[in-house]
């Protein structure tokens, strides 16, 4: 495959997961509240269920900004961060199946559904999909920036 | 076999500057979510997560239906009531250690009176004959607003010994209060 289309295949893969993580951060953020209830729900460290509805939805909403406007090497980063993210989503909802626990996704802010294999594997699309973007902002950065790459 | 010293060394020092951006662009989202919490109209406060109290009946306490194992594991905190809505028959046969008993016939001022021994406990737990039974006393002491959480056991008691789980057996260790408040 040719290096010209790293770049065309890195916009392809950022976009649609920036869109995703974007419409995830801005639900969450005009219910934050209720996003900390359903956090909870999980109960997996319930009581730090403030803290991650403080912080959680603007996060999702930074990286994908990120996804967006910051150069490959943030880009890259904005990646990495965001694999880690849906990996954590994906244990959490795992866990929840797991344990027969039965709770509203709160993926998308309020009335996201109930978790279900559909949202397991959804969320493991999307970090298959995140780490695939880190390796591709990876070629789309060393084609952008050439000097920076060998330095590296 | 293990890797090279060396690999795994200019591995991590390849990595560094990309860890490096994405640790930084996680503190700015904690930075970013602390400051839009602070221009909130009701901030949520950066404490101990603690679910909020009702005195109605609301839909988002709904008693969550759990099987027997998964209860097993909340059971051995302290901040669990373990209710038990039989019969005194089936009780006195057998019952969850530490399980109160509030049949589902108590009046309205004995599950009052249960309620308050709920003081400083987080969750219920509700078992009886059948699912349905406990469902119908889970709910009713949700709404008294005592408990913040409900759980029922799934099949019940039978499903409970079924599963080869702790049980008690004899009077109610706590008929004392039980019998003070006129049951």
């Amino acid at each position: 495959m040719g290096t010209e289309r790293w770049p065309r295949l890195e916009l392809a893969l950022r976009l649609p997961l920036a869109l995703t993580l974007a419409y995830a951060g801005w639900g969450k953020v005009q219910t934050a509240a209720e996003f900390a209830e359903q956090v909870a729900n999980y109960q997996w460290l319930p009581e730090s269920a403030f803290a991650v509805a403080i912080v959680l939805p603007p996060t999702e909403l930074l990286v994908a900004c990120g996804l967006c406007v910051l150069p490959a090497r943030w880009r890259q980063a904005a990646a990495l961060l965001s694999a880690l993210l849906f990996s954590v989503f994906t244990v959490a909802v795992t866990r929840a199946l797991w344990l027969d626990i039965n709770v509203d996704c709160g993926c998308f802010g309020a009335g996201s559904g109930e978790i279900g294999p559909l949202t397991v594997l959804r969320n493991v699309s999307l970090t298959g999909a995140a780490l695939t973007l880190v390796w591709l902002s990876g070629k789309a950065a060393a084609i952008a920036e050439p000097q920076a790459e060998s330095e590296s | 076999m293990p890797p090279e010293p060396a690999i795994v060394l200019a591995i991590l020092r390849r990595s560094l500057p990309l860890l490096g951006r994405t640790a930084a662009l996680a503190a700015a989202g904690v930075g970013l979510g602390l400051t839009l919490n602070l221009a909130r109209e009701a901030p949520l406060a950066l404490t101990r997560y603690q679910p909020a109290t009702t005195c109605e009946l609301d839909s988002e306490l709904e008693p969550m239906v759990a099987k027997p194992e998964t209860i097993s594991g909340l059971c051995t905190r302290g901040d669990v009531l373990v209710v038990d809505t039989r019969g005194a028959d089936a009780y006195a046969r057998g019952h969850l250690p530490e399980a109160a008993h509030l049949p589902c016939n108590a009046t309205g001022p004995t599950a009052d009176a249960w309620m308050d021994l709920t003081g400083g406990k987080q969750t219920v737990v509700v078992y009886g004959e059948t699912t349905d039974e406990a469902l119908e006393v889970a709910r009713s002491l949700s709404s008294r607003g005592g408990a913040l959480q409900a759980y029922v056991i799934e099949g019940g008691f039978e499903a409970w010994q079924a599963a080869a789980l702790a049980c008690a057996s004899g009077a109610c260790a706590l008929c004392g209060e039980e019998s003070d408040h006129g049951h």
